[in-house]
C-alpha cells in the first residue's frame, strides 16, 4: 500500500528505523542478567558503576568537610540550626490484608519504612486512621470485635513509638483499661471516622461516649500518650455533633465545636464554639464555625481558619474574612509563623489539575504548583481527595492524593518555598492506601 | 501486635515467577528504554526499576490487561528521568567517565540503509522526551491520547513534541538525500 502524504511516509521511515534500532543487538545485560538482579531482592545494585560519582563525592565531602572546620568565631557553616522533620504516611498492604505499613520521607523524598504492623485488622471507615504527634507517636484506632451493638464499634487506641517501633505499644482498650466504657462515636468527623488530636507534650483529646441505652452523654477527655494516663477531665457534650477539634500550637487549648442543635444541622444554627482547655474548663469562644467545615486549623490567639464548600474563612473575632479561590478547597495548613496557609484546591470546572495555593491575605492567593492528574492510574480515574500538611519549620509540604477509583492514593513531599510545585499523581511519589498522617522529628 | 523493625529483610520471591515475568517484558521495555535514553546501560537502570516497582506493586493491579501500559509508563518516566539527569552539567561533572556507547556489530552497521545514518544522528539530538512520544507513537502503536497518559503531559504537548521532532527528523533525511 502507498503512503497517502509526505508525513506518512516520513512516519513510515521513522516505523523502520526505530524497527531496525530496538532490533539491533547491543552489548548489556540480557534478560537472565536482570532476573538476577531482581532476584537479589529489590534494591540490588543497578547497571552502571557508580566508582567514579563516589569518588568525585568523596573530594567533594572532604572539601565540605574542610570548610566546614573552618569555623569562623567557633561557628560551624554547617552547624545545627533546628530539628529535621519526616513527613509519616500509613499504608495498607494489600498483598497482606492484615498489615499496616508506616512509612516516612525526609526533605529528599527517601522513603523508609519505619513499621510494619502485622495485626492491623483493616477497618471499615477510611483513612486517615491515626495521627501522629511531633514527638513520634502515632495512634492508630483499632476496632474490637466485641461491639455491644450493631451501632457502634468498640475502639481501642493503640500507642506507638515510631522512634522504638520494636518497644511495647500501649493500647488504650475500652475493655481492660480504665475507660471500660469508651465507645467510638461518630461524630467525630464528617465522615464518621474516629480520630484524636494530638497536642503538645503528646497529650491527645479521646472523644468517647457512655455505653448505656437510651440516649448516651458524650465526654471528651485528655490521654497522656506516652503513659496511657487518664486525665480526670471529662467534658460533656451533649450535642449530636462536633466538628473537628484543632489545638492551639501551645498547647494552651484545643479549639472544639458543635454546629447541631434540636432544630438540626444548618448553618444559621451554629452554636458557638470554645476553647477547652487542659484543666477541663471551657472557654465559650467569640467566633462562631460554619456547620460545613470539613477541616480546619487554630492558630492559637483567637485567630483561626475553616475549610468549607463554600470557600475559606479567616475567622477573627467573630467576623468571616472569606477566600474565595476558583473551586473546592480540600485542605488548608498554617504557615509555622501563622503570616499564611497552603490551600489544596480542586478546580470548580474545566481544568484537570488540582491546585496548590498559598495564601498570604485573603486577597492574595498565589498559585504554588499544580497536582499533575494526567497520569494517574488507572487510566481515566481522577484524584479524588487531597491533603497538605506543611512541615512544622515550613521546610516542606507534604501532599497526600487519594483516588476515587479506591483506596489508592500517593504521598510525595516537597521542598518549600516551591516556585513551580508539581506534584506527579503517580511517578516519583510512592504509592499509598492511606494518607497522610502527620509530621515526626527526626535526627539530621 | 508483631511489630517489625524498620529495614528488615524483604521477603523471598520464587524465582521461577520472577523470571518468567521479566522474560514476557524484557526485551520490549529495553528497547523502550533505549531509545529514549541513547545509552545501555542507563537504559537497562530503567527497564530494572520498572519491572522492580512492577513486581512490587503487582497485586495492586486489578485488570491484567494494563499490565503492558503501566510497565511501559514507568520505564519510559525512569528512562526521561535518567536522560535528563546525565544531560545535567553537575552530573557530568561528577561523572568522571564519559556515557558508556554500545559497541555496535559490524554486521549491523553494514546492513542498515544510509538514511538510519542520518536518523540515528537526528534522533539522537532530540529531546528525551521528544524521543519518548516517538518510540511510544510510531514504534509502539500508541495513540497520542495514550502516550499523553504514559508520559504524563497533556495531549496538546505530545502533538507539539510530534510535531517538532518530525520537523527534525525531516529536516535532517532531506539534507542526506541527493
Amino acid at each position: 500500500m502507498s503512503d497517502r502524504s509526505p508525513d506518512d511516509r516520513l512516519d513510515r521511515e521513522i516505523r523502520d528505523f526505530l524497527a531496525w534500532e530496538t532490533g539491533r543487538t547491543v552489548d548489556g545485560p540480557d534478560a537472565t542478567e536482570m532476573v538476577r538482579r531482581l532476584s537479589g531482592g529489590v534494591g540490588a545494585p543497578s547497571v552502571r558503576s557508580r566508582a567514579p560519582r563516589l569518588v568525585w563525592l568523596l573530594l567533594l565531602g572532604m572539601l565540605i568537610t574542610l570548610l566546614a572546620g573552618a569555623a569562623i568565631g567557633g561557628a560551624s557553616l554547617l552547624q545545627d540550626d533546628g530539628p529535621s522533620f519526616e513527613a509519616v504516611f500509613l499504608r495498607f498492604d494489600e498483598g497482606r490484608p492484615s498489615e499496616l505499613v508506616v512509612l516516612g520521607i525526609d526533605a529528599e523524598g527517601r522513603e523508609r519504612r519505619i513499621a510494619r504492623l502485622e495485626d492491623a485488622r483493616v477497618p471499615t471507615w477510611p483513612v486517615p486512621l491515626g495521627v501522629v504527634s511531633p514527638s513520634g507517636l502515632l495512634a492508630v484506632p483499632r476496632p474490637l470485635e466485641r461491639s455491644p451493638d450493631s451501632d457502634y464499634d468498640l475502639v481501642s487506641w493503640e500507642i506507638i513509638d515510631l522512634h522504638r517501633p520494636d518497644t511495647e505499644s500501649i493500647v488504650i482498650d475500652s475493655i481492660t483499661q480504665d475507660l471500660d466504657q469508651l465507645r467510638r462515636t461518630p461524630y467525630y468527623e464528617p465522615s464518621g471516622r474516629p480520630s484524636v488530636s494530638w497536642g503538645p507534650g503528646d497529650r491527645f483529646l479521646l472523644p468517647w461516649r457512655e455505653r448505656r441505652s437510651g440516649p448516651a452523654t458524650r465526654y471528651l477527655t485528655f490521654v497522656d500518650g506516652r503513659t496511657g494516663a487518664i486525665a480526670t477531665v471529662d467534658y460533656p457534650v451533649d450535642d449530636e455533633l462536633l466538628v473537628l477539634p484543632a489545638w492551639a500550637p501551645d498547647g494552651s487549648g484545643i479549639l472544639i465545636g458543635r454546629w447541631c442543635d434540636d432544630t438540626g444541622c444548618d448553618i444559621r444554627n451554629a452554636k458557638p464554639i470554645g476553647i477547652l482547655r487542659p484543666d477541663g474548663t471551657m472557654v465559650e469562644g467569640p467566633v462562631t464555625i460554619a456547620p460545613d467545615s470539613s477541616s480546619r486549623r487554630y492558630r492559637g490567639d483567637g485567630e483561626m481558619v475553616t475549610v468549607a464548600d463554600s470557600g475559606v474563612r479567616v475567622e477573627h473575632d467573630g467576623t468571616f474574612e472569606p477566600l474565595a479561590p476558583d473551586g473546592e478547597i480540600t485542605d488548608v495548613a498554617w504557615t509555622a509563623e501563622g503570616d499564611g496557609f497552603w490551600l489544596a484546591v480542586r478546580p470548580s470546572s474545566g481544568e484537570q489539575d488540582l491546585r496548590i495555593e498559598r495564601a498570604v491575605s485573603p486577597s492574595d492567593l498565589q498559585l504554588m504548583g499544580t497536582v499533575d492528574e494526567t497520569d494517574t492510574y488507572p487510566p481515566g480515574s481522577r484524584v479524588q481527595g487531597h491533603f497538605v500538611g506543611l512541615a512544622p519549620d515550613d521546610s516542606m509540604l507534604a501532599v497526600s492524593l487519594d483516588r476515587e477509583t479506591g483506596s489508592e492514593g500517593n504521598g510525595s513531599t516537597h521542598p518549600v518555598p516551591a516556585a513551580a510545585l508539581v506534584v506527579p499523581a503517580t511517578g516519583e511519589s510512592f504509592e499509598i492506601e492511606g494518607s497522610f498522617a502527620g509530621w515526626m522529628e527526626v535526627e539530621r | 501486635v508483631t511489630v517489625e523493625r524498620a529495614g528488615a529483610s524483604a521477603s523471598v520471591e520464587p524465582e521461577a515467577a520472577i523470571a518468567a515475568f521479566v522474560m514476557e517484558h524484557y526485551d520490549r521495555l529495553l528497547g523502550l528504554a533505549r531509545l529514549v535514553c541513547q545509552d545501555t546501560t542507563e537504559a537497562a537502570d530503567a527497564v530494572q526499576t520498572g519491572l522492580e516497582q512492577a513486581w512490587r506493586k503487582r497485586s495492586t493491579l486489578r485488570d491484567s490487561a494494563h499490565l503492558r501500559p503501566w510497565l511501559d509508563r514507568i520505564v519510559v518516566r525512569e528512562a526521561v528521568r535518567l536522560s535528563r539527569r546525565r544531560r545535567s552539567r553537575l552530573s557530568r561533572l561528577l561523572s568522571l567517565s564519559s556515557p558508556v556507547r554500545p559497541i555496535e556489530r559490524t554486521d549491523d552497521r553494514a546492513s542498515h540503509p544510509a538514511s538510519f545514518v542520518a536518523l540515528r544522528a537526528a534522533f539522537t539530538g532530540l529531546s528525551p522526551e521528544q524521543r519518548a512520544v516517538v518510540a511510544l507513537h510510531l514504534h509502539f502503536g500508541y495513540s497520542v491520547a495514550e502516550t499523553a497518559a504514559l508520559v504524563g503531559a497533556p495531549a496538546e504537548t505530545v502533538r507539539s513534541r510530534l510535531r517538532l521532532a518530525r520537523e527534525r527528523l525531516r529536516r535532517e533525511l532531506e539534507e542526506t538525500r541527493p
